[in-house]
């Protein structure tokens, strides 16, 4: 490209702003999902059940 | 002393003893406590257009924070999330995202609802109720997308979190429901009247699968219930069937029966009648059922034009039931 764009820094600057935005969607995806780890099974008494001693027959 | 214990959640009632887990996978008897397995540990986490849901009625155009857990009390032999629904969370990969975590993304990610979804809510019951108060308290919907497979009482304390729900009408056959669910009808078509009683604002999604569901007059005979139980303004969405899970071997619904569906349901005085999964279907879009215009075009789940006003017909002025 002749004039007054530079071939060499119009890809240098494509090359940025595609390295920003792929850098930006992995930190939103990190940031949806946590670590990312897996997790142990989150454990919470349930509301609704009765104990065998509350049944009836 | 016994450890027995009998869950209460949904019409299974199963009957654990201790180290045993529910029907759900999502449940279990640990010393003679029941416990929710999933709280807080969601295997699924999307940012949904409202329409995916689907929900035509609700607050168009907008997104929803979508969540679910492993586990489900049916099993549906053509369920399109059965890798997460007929799995125990052990077998799922899950995130750490506690109730106001969930809130927080929603706010975060300009979501203005919060929709319990992918496998069946009912079974991570306890996590949406914590959530959903919480979304509440920040001005955020919460819709529910369910089977409809639970029992009264807890479904009456939800129903005030509740906005809005799709519930599945697989059948108006107890024998699919029982054959290839493993549901109950008569406890799903309670709940859809109970949501509607307690002022949850509910759409119905049909799912027509080739040679299990999908004669005219069986479609005639739901949408005569729907008519009859929770009238003529309740949406029915009618979808179409891929070929999924157990039930690979059936091919997809054509167009055509969604289409005699469609006119089916019109015919029977249903107001708002949908197809989906048939991108460019009439079906796709909205009718005022007073004066018969298009009042909401939509191309899949993106909308182009929309001529509901504040909740009414932009031409006739007719309320248009929903949440706007």
């Amino acid at each position: 490209m002749n004039g007054l764009i530079n071939r060499r820094d119009f890809i240098k600057t494509i090359g940025a702003f595609l390295t920003l935005l792929v850098t930006f969607q992995f930190r939103k995806m990190f940031e949806f999902f946590g670590t990312g780890k897996k997790e142990k099974p989150g454990l919470k008494e349930a509301k609704y059940y009765s104990r065998a001693d509350d049944l009836l027959g | 002393m016994s450890t027995k214990i009998q869950c209460h959640l949904c019409t299974k009632h199963c009957l654990l003893d201790n180290g045993q887990r529910g029907d759900c996978r999502a449940r279990m008897n640990i010393d003679g406590k029941l416990y929710s397995l999933v709280y807080g540990n969601p295997c699924a986490v999307h940012v949904d257009p409202i329409e995916k849901k689907p929900l035509f009625h609700v607050k168009p155009a907008t997104s929803a924070f979508s969540i679910a857990t492993a586990g489900c009390n049916g099993h549906c032999k053509f369920c399109q999330n059965w890798q997460i629904s007929q799995r125990p969370p052990e077998e799922t990969h899950n995130f750490d995202l506690p109730p106001e975590a969930v809130v927080a993304a929603a706010i975060r990610n300009k979501c203005q609802s919060i929709a319990y979804t992918y496998s069946d809510p009912v079974i991570f019951y306890e996590y949406m109720f914590d959530t959903a108060g919480l979304a509440h308290q920040r001005g955020i919907l919460n819709l529910m997308i369910t089977a409809g497979l639970i029992e009264k009482e807890p479904l009456l304390d939800l129903c005030p979190l509740i906005d809005a729900a799709n519930v599945d009408l697989k059948s108006i056959k107890a024998n699919f429901y029982r054959d290839i669910c493993s549901l109950d009808l008569s406890v799903v078509q309670n709940t859809i009247v109970t949501m509607q009683q307690q002022g949850v604002w509910v759409e119905l999604t049909n799912l027509i699968i080739p040679t299990l569901n999908d004669t005219q007059e069986e479609i005639r005979e739901l949408c005569r219930w729907v008519k009859d139980h929770v009238g003529c303004d309740m949406p029915l969405h009618f979808s179409r069937f891929w070929p999924m899970h157990q039930l690979r071997n059936l091919p997809p619904t054509p167009i055509d029966t969604l289409t005699k569906s469609y006119e089916i349901a019109r015919s029977e005085g249903l107001h708002f009648v949908y197809v989906g999964n048939v991108p460019g279907h009439e079906g796709n879009n909205t009718y005022c059922p007073n004066d018969g215009k298009l009042l909401v075009k939509r191309v899949g789940y993106m909308i182009q034009e929309n001529h509901i006003i504040n909740g009414k017909c932009e031409f006739c002025q007719s309320e248009i039931p929903g949440i706007w």
